[in-house]
């Protein structure tokens, strides 16, 4: 079990590291067009090949891991920030501010998790520029992903609420805002990161499936999904097997986030 | 053994519902399948908010349809305590 995971800690520290590389490694950049050489197979020249303008896979490979290893942890920032926010002031506050907030939280947690972020989705306009799709989707996944962890927040906040030491201190005459920074969140601070890290995977895979919908970051910006929506034409993988490189990344990472994330201290 | 696992199992039968439900739009929608999931993904791609929002609310009320069936059917298995 713990060589499983040392492995799996080298293997997304070495994507990390490839991605964050990819200057070096692919530096004609993934959106530069080799028109004379569309569609080739592995070469010495193209690691994985080209797709069918002309583009080298593995450099779009290197930059969407980059995008969506770097923008998934931002959304589960934004996230965690907003859970603690909502579910740590619910339970520092109690009685009826704890008894609504689990109300909105359970309203939250009963859409539908998929069918919620292509609706908001579709709210805002489709057709912007690759950058301003990359913030939107990202920011949808941290501003909708929140109520799970405010659900576990707020039962630890009232459990601290409850506490003797929260009970001597507000005898001591500490109260308010200085209280809750001070006493409430310092001790949060353990669940918080188990839920930014639980949040992560949860947020690769639904950016995958936003990309393979044609709803995630737009081109020519590449990422994990809109990676995976290149394979939708795919004939033969037998002939081409190269092309499931993005796949099985994908795999590789996730299952490297499970057997890193099975350790009690972070789930518990 | 059943009556001892039961009422998990059912409670899972309830959540895997709304599970098969999210996953039914990616899988309709590439694998050209049509159903619920592909008419939501058509509705976001034209930007048809009022069909996406009854969509989610009738997903919504099945989940919900599911869990509460599975509570009710839990507790009519559950053995009489004496």
């Amino acid at each position: 079990m713990k060589a499983a995971r040392l492995l799996a800690c080298v293997i997304v520290v070495a994507v990390c590291a490839l991605s964050l590389g990819a200057r070096w490694l692919a530096p004609a950049g993934y959106a530069h067009q080799f028109r004379e050489a569309a569609d080739a197979p592995p070469s010495h020249q193209h690691l994985l090949g080209t797709d069918e303008v002309g583009r080298d896979r593995f450099a779009r490979v290197l930059y969407g891991t980059r995008i969506s290893l770097l923008l998934a942890p931002a959304a589960a920032l934004v996230s965690t920030a907003l859970a603690a926010l909502v579910g740590g002031l619910a339970g520092y506050l109690g009685g009826i501010w704890l008894k609504l907030a689990r109300a909105f939280t359970d309203l939250f947690l009963s859409l539908p998790w998929l069918f919620l972020l292509i609706t908001v989705r579709a709210l805002l306009p489709l057709n912007v520029s690759p950058l301003t799709s990359v913030l939107i989707t990202f920011l949808i996944l941290g501003l909708l992903g929140w109520a799970q962890s405010a659900r576990v927040l707020s039962t630890s906040a009232d459990a601290l609420r409850n506490s003797d030491f929260v009970l001597q201190a507000r005898a001591s005459g500490l109260h308010g805002p200085r209280l809750f920074l001070i006493h409430v969140l310092p001790n949060l601070k353990p669940v918080l990161y188990a839920q930014f890290w639980i949040s992560i995977p949860v947020f690769i895979l639904s950016e995958a499936n936003l990309g393979v919908l044609g709803l995630g970051v737009a081109e020519p910006l590449p990422s994990w999904g809109s990676l995976l929506r290149e394979l939708e034409g795919l004939i033969s993988f037998r002939e081409e097997p190269w092309r499931l490189v993005p796949l099985l990344l994908l795999i590789v990472v996730m299952t490297s986030f499970q057997i890193l994330l099975s350790n009690e201290e972070v789930t518990a | 053994m059943l009556p001892v696992v039961g009422p998990q199992l059912i409670a899972l039968g309830g959540i895997t519902i709304s599970i098969a439900l999210g996953a039914s739009i990616p899988v309709e929608s590439l694998c050209g399948l049509p159903g619920i999931g592909q008419l939501a993904w058509q509705a976001a791609l034209s930007r048809d908010l009022p069909l996406l929002v009854n969509l989610t609310i009738l997903v919504t009320l099945v989940t919900l349809l599911a869990n509460s069936s599975a509570d009710v059917m839990i507790h009519i298995l559950k053995p009489k305590q004496a």
